[in-house]
């Protein structure tokens, strides 16, 4: 009982019981102050990884890596003329190495970075074939996890290792339960945890998450990062002197540029794995290059998109779309299952796939006429659309008689403060 | 990460730390996967620390990670496995009968409740968020949150009721 109870903001509802049900609760609750010092240390030895490893690894590294003559490493700084970027890890021919924070793996050498397929609050890379622009169908995804089961080991048997690292498979199919060839038939994504990637982690660590026929041979392919050599982290979208910071942490050179502008790509791509003291370029993209807002609209926003709504719509339950975000509509209409809706989803159609990507206010959009295939109120063809967000893997479903609101609705997309 | 960061973490842990337990233990965690549950989500923050630190409502981000931490914690297959009575705490007291019957009521009384009605009032409660803020976390309709929020407020109140025969 403190004062969380006493700061509640609604005392109209009933917080009595609540503050009841509080003060039961003390006997089930852990006491003790928060693990600080552990936590600060844990945290730290996920951050200070991909330079740790280099030296701490080197020696469990089972992979021969060839020598980089012009790399010659000092304090994490390149002496000599900045590497060629393309000087990338021994692989396979038609494979190409690639890697998130310690750890690579080989995969298809077209294969690129997905950059809506990973878990937001987690450091993670999804890498995929070019033309597939949902996370569907085959793919690799590198996550930075702190969860981690305790796995117990058979007598007698003990930990698999692979490329000098212990390995510890989770596989979704129970190769002993009900369903397991129903299961395997559907292939799943198999991850492959590396819990000593840091070995300061109690808690590990590192995991991919490989699917499609060749996720095996993918995700077997994982192994530390050689020594030598770091990887290019994702900084699409920050402002150029945190990404500036997060690159010269990884070991990378990048050049002299203004602030207030954000990244837009990286030369060479997030998750490529190159020398260190590679020079990276930032090529800046300036925000608030977009489209203005006409009179009469407003501008609603919700998980890292905005779009103008006309300033007499408010914010209505969604229901004739089943979308995962919130919606809007003409006041006078009750909720959200009118013919006037302007929403946001998270759910990303299987119709996008086929759709061209064009670019507007500086993110990527791709814009689909008609109904969604998901609607289940009345719709018409000519009044719907939905815009698939690419970077910020969210759709605008857009519907209205009206052809000025649906214009100005799909030319004021755009990434969201 | 900085020092000053670092300071801006360890301040900020320290002072939700019990929040985040006791939020975790209200979705049906058992005091050792509470502080379980409150370190990854703590430890998932730092490594973001500065997208965190940057976030309109710094508790909104926060009770995201968690409520992520805790979906994704009961999706892994080892809950399943679990025998029912890891989940019954030992209790330490003195007296214990009628502090005993009080968690009892209160385990049983949570134990109808939903996980998605329990995650408003998690948001809604403890972390204090506003109904727009927990419509945005859970991804669902505001009015929605209000019919779970009242719902479990009902359920709640009519949980603890002493029945005839404890009166």
């Amino acid at each position: 009982m403190d004062e969380r109870l006493h700061g509640h903001e609604n005392p109209d509802e009933s917080p009595d019981v609540l503050a009841a049900v509080d003060r039961r609760l003390d006997p089930l609750v852990p006491t003790g102050p928060a693990p600080v010092t552990d936590l600060l240390a844990r945290g730290r030895a996920r951050r200070t990884r991909r330079r740790g490893l280099q030296a701490g690894l080197a020696a469990a590294v089972a992979v021969a890596v060839a020598a980089v003559g012009s790399a010659v490493v000092a304090d994490g700084r390149s002496t000599a003329t900045p590497p060629v970027a393309t000087q990338t890890p021994t692989a396979p021919d038609g494979l190409r190495t690639v890697g998130l924070d310690g750890l690579v793996v080989d995969v298809p050498a077209d294969w690129v970075v997905r950059s809506d397929c990973g878990m937001p609050e987690l450091d993670s890379l999804s890498f995929g074939p070019p033309e597939a622009s949902a996370c569907e169908g085959p793919g690799v995804t590198l996550t930075t996890s702190v969860q981690f089961p305790d796995v117990a080991y058979a007598e007698g048997a003990g930990p698999e290792y692979q490329h000098g690292l212990e390995v510890r498979r989770l596989d979704p199919c129970d190769p002993d339960g009900d369903g397991a060839d129903a299961c395997a038939a559907l292939e799943p994504s198999v991850t492959f945890d590396f819990p000593d990637v840091n070995r300061d982690l109690t808690r590990p660590g590192q995991s991919v998450a490989a699917r499609g026929p060749d996720r095996e041979e993918i995700a077997s392919s994982a192994r530390p990062v050689p020594d030598g050599y770091t990887v290019v982290p994702d900084v699409v979208g920050l402002g150029l002197d945190e990404a500036k910071q997060t690159m010269t942490d990884a070991g990378l050179d990048v050049p002299h540029t203004e602030p207030n502008w954000i990244v837009g790509t990286t030369d060479p791509a997030a998750g490529s794995v190159v020398p260190v003291g590679t020079f990276v370029d930032l090529p800046p993209r300036q925000i608030g290059a977009v489209t203005p807002v006409p009179d009469g609209y407003q501008l609603v926003d919700f998980s890292g998109v905005a779009v103008a709504i006309p300033d007499t719509w408010t914010n209505c339950p969604m229901v004739a779309t089943l979308s995962t975000g919130p919606g809007w509509g003409p006041r006078e209409v009750r909720g959200c299952d009118g013919d006037a809706t302007i929403s946001l989803d998270f759910y990303l159609d299987a119709e996008f796939e086929a759709a061209p990507v064009t670019e507007q206010s500086g993110i990527r959009l791709q814009v689909v006429p008609g109904c969604p295939a998901r609607w289940t109120g009345s719709c018409d063809d000519a009044t719907h659309l939905s815009v698939r967000v690419v970077d910020q893997g969210m759709t605008v479903r857009i519907a209205s008689p009206s052809a000025d609101v649906r214009e100005t609705a799909l030319a004021s997309i755009r990434a969201a403060d | 990460m900085g020092v000053s960061t670092d300071a801006d973490f360890a301040e900020y842990a320290a002072a939700r730390w019990p929040t985040l337990l006791r939020s975790a233990v209200f979705l049906g965690c058992t005091p050792a996967e509470a502080e379980d549950l409150a370190q990854t989500t703590l430890l998932r923050c730092y490594a973001s620390w500065r997208k965190v630190a940057r976030a309109e409502h710094r508790d909104a981000y926060v009770s995201r990670v968690l409520l992520n931490a805790f979906r994704e914690s009961r999706r892994r297959r080892w809950w399943g496995e679990r025998p029912a009575g890891d989940d019954l705490p030992d209790v330490a007291v003195a007296d214990g009968t009628d502090l005993v019957a009080e968690t009892e009521s209160v385990r049983r009384a949570l134990a109808g409740l939903s996980t998605a009605h329990r995650e408003v009032v998690v948001l809604r409660y403890y972390l204090q968020l506003s109904e727009r803020e927990t419509a945005d976390a859970l991804r669902i309709p505001p009015g929605t949150v209000k019919s779970r929020h009242s719902h479990a407020l009902r359920h709640l109140a009519a949980a603890l009721q002493p029945s005839p025969e404890e009166t």
